[in-house]
């Protein structure tokens, strides 16, 4: 479980973004980001052959119900084909950032 | 922060008058009128487009392997040059469908064929008519070719080898910095062959079999909700809300990373934007049969061979028709189409792109990025799709924010002086350092024209204008300054003052901090201020 603050509550025309940042994962591994109450976020899917490099960071908009009081509470996990999901690893998974950007 | 109406006047004078960019039309808002037009691929004129698209692939399905326009050798074109997880993903895609297109053109006897356009936020599933003939991988007229590796690999390898020795330095280099240092390398990708574990790695096999080259049937043509998800109009819009081309703040920008060169790959340091990191890969790899089908081997759209898919260039003229939505929405705000600052955008439009095909079949072997950041490169516009109608009601309903006012500091506190009256929402930036030590605050009040006893607000206060805080730990050693915008509310006690501001009667507005929570900290010097009305 990842908890990320809004530096201020959302304005109107501003969209809060959560990018996260993937590590080397293996075809058939996605990265699944859901609220804490299940509400989806996205999913990440890196496009190409895999040659055991990093997946970048990967950025996905949050609705505004996503956000209780200000803060973000994120549910991540690795959906697999060999195995039920699981939450990944800091190597599967580096840094989680939240940012809103303006109209 | 986000250009200012100055700034970008600058901007596109300098683009303008730059005569070696072909896009001065465009850029000024003039866009030329279009001789052809890319249709929904659901509307009657985009099913009339796919029967010539049809007539096109049998027929460069049937030309020699060695030939520049063989329906394969096309894809290769993207296997070996195609940009991902970088700031050229639009600029390259553009030029590679619009050869393309102009092939097809030829190739179908239409002489009004352009691509129609795959809408998968409007309907998020293959359209039927892409289970037609050959505008399937798994139609029969495929089964010649892709009926199993050896059969491809047969048909296929001993042409891209001419092809390859063939290729000039410049594009030599190119395939070296994509890893491709020679042909056994990059046939690896076909097959999938790792030569660190002598092993076949199923998932990066860029062939697929005829039976299994596309996950998605007619009986089963719909996106799984993931994948909907990401073609959503929440998500879509909010990809086309970046008001920079490119910037380090990637949910601020357009395009994702900015690199040394397009065919640096994705790996730990590439950002996607969220265009290109959800639809654009969403879309690719569920078509692909990533989920269904792990781990492997993949349908065509998986990997980097995805154009041996007709339904790429429908998914491609999508992204493609998303750039023009993004840049009508910036020239109707006023806002810049690419970057600004002149060395970024020469690093941008010199890129080389060096292994497009004419329809002529010469090849293009001195191409830069520069040559394709219009849609006039290619004569083409868009009908309208998702995204048009909703960006230009952003647009219409977005005043142009006046120029910021710099303010100076004295003693820790910020100072602006204002001689017109804001006309919209005013918003002061307030620049602090961050206090060293892991235990120093990390939240602050702004405070606006409070009396100098006040050293503490509560959210009623008419001093209080708003908190900024500092998210994550102190690194060690790692000191910096950060820049909040901060709203300022109806209900300030200046609020008043800076109304009845005039040239005669200036208004002030002094802005300092104090600790949020730990009343006994001491209050960080502000470093900066600005004051503007949006």
């Amino acid at each position: 479980m990842v908890t990320l603050a809004l530096p201020h509550a959302l304005r109107p025309g501003e969209t809060a973004f959560v990018a996260v940042t993937v590590g080397p994962i293996t075809r058939g591994q996605e990265v699944e980001v859901t609220t804490a109450d299940g509400l989806a976020i996205g999913t990440i899917t890196p496009f190409g052959p895999r040659r055991g490099q990093g997946a970048g960071t990967h950025t996905l908009p949050v609705p505004a119900e996503a956000f209780h009081d200000g803060t973000l509470a994120l549910r991540l996990r690795i959906n697999r084909f060999d195995g039920p999901p699981r939450p990944p690893t800091a190597a599967e998974v580096s840094a989680v950032t939240l940012s809103v950007t303006g109209p | 922060m986000s250009f200012n109406r100055r700034e970008f006047m600058v901007s596109t004078a300098a683009v303008a008058g730059a005569s070696m960019l072909p896009f001065a039309p465009a850029q000024a808002g003039l866009v030329a009128k279009a001789k052809y037009t890319r249709y929904s691929a659901t509307s009657d004129q985009g099913k009339a487009m796919l029967k010539s698209y049809a007539v096109a692939i049998e027929k460069m399905l049937k030309l020699p392997p060695d030939h520049p326009h063989n329906w394969f050798r096309n894809a290769f074109v993207h296997f070996m040059d195609c940009p991902h997880g970088n700031w050229w993903f639009y600029v390259w895609h553009r030029g590679y469908v619009g050869f393309f297109e102009e092939t097809v053109r030829r190739y179908s006897d239409n002489p009004n064929f352009a691509f129609p356009y795959w809408d998968w936020t409007e309907t998020p599933r293959i359209p039927n008519e892409m289970f037609d003939g050959p505008l399937t991988p798994v139609d029969k007229a495929f089964l010649p070719f892709t009926k199993d590796l050896d059969t491809f690999t047969a048909y296929a390898k001993p042409a891209m080898l001419s092809y390859w020795n063939a290729l000039n330095k410049a594009q030599r280099k190119q395939l070296d910095l994509r890893g491709y240092t020679t042909f056994d390398l990059l046939w690896n990708d076909v097959t999938g062959y790792d030569p660190s574990t002598g092993t076949i790695n199923k998932g990066n096999q860029a062939f697929a079999a005829t039976d299994r080259s596309r996950y998605l049937s007619r009986d089963n043509p719909n996106l799984d909700p993931k994948t909907a998800k990401a073609c959503s109009p929440a998500t879509v819009m909010a990809g086309l809300s970046p008001n920079k081309f490119y910037s380090p703040d990637v949910a601020g920008s357009f395009t994702s990373s900015k690199t040394a060169s397009h065919n640096v790959m994705p790996g730990n340091d590439t950002k996607f934007s969220v265009l290109e990191g959800q639809p654009h890969n969403l879309v690719h790899n569920f078509i692909g049969g990533v989920g269904p089908w792990d781990p492997g081997p993949y349908g065509n759209m998986t990997n980097f061979l995805s154009p041996v898919d007709p339904v790429f260039f429908l998914h491609h003229a999508n992204m493609d028709r998303l750039w023009d939505v993004w840049t009508r929405k910036q020239q109707r705000m006023g806002l810049p189409i690419l970057p600004t600052d002149k060395t970024e955008r020469a690093e941008l439009v010199r890129e080389p792109f060096l292994f497009f095909v004419r329809a002529d079949g010469t090849y293009v072997i001195d191409g830069k990025a520069g040559d394709y950041l219009s849609t006039n490169r290619f004569e083409y516009d868009y009908a309208p799709g998702f995204g048009a109608e909703e960006t230009m009601q952003l647009a219409a309903a977005k005043t142009t924010p006046k120029t910021p006012v710099k303010g100076t500091v004295k003693g820790g506190v910020g100072s602006v002086t204002l001689t017109a009256a804001p006309t919209g929402p005013v918003v002061a930036t307030v620049t602090v350092p961050r206090p060293a030590g892991a235990t120093a605050g990390r939240t602050f009040d702004v405070l606006v024209n409070a009396p100098a006893g006040v050293t503490q607000v509560e959210a009623d206060s008419p001093y209080y204008a708003g908190t900024v805080g500092f998210f994550g730990p102190a690194m060690h050693g790692m000191a910096h300054d950060a820049t909040f915008a901060v709203p300022l509310p109806q209900q300030l006690h200046a609020t008043a003052a800076l109304n009845a501001t005039s040239k005669q009667a200036p208004a002030t507005l002094e802005i300092r901090l104090a600790p949020t929570y730990d009343k006994s900290a001491p209050a960080p010097a502000v470093k900066g201020v600005t004051v503007q009305s949006l």
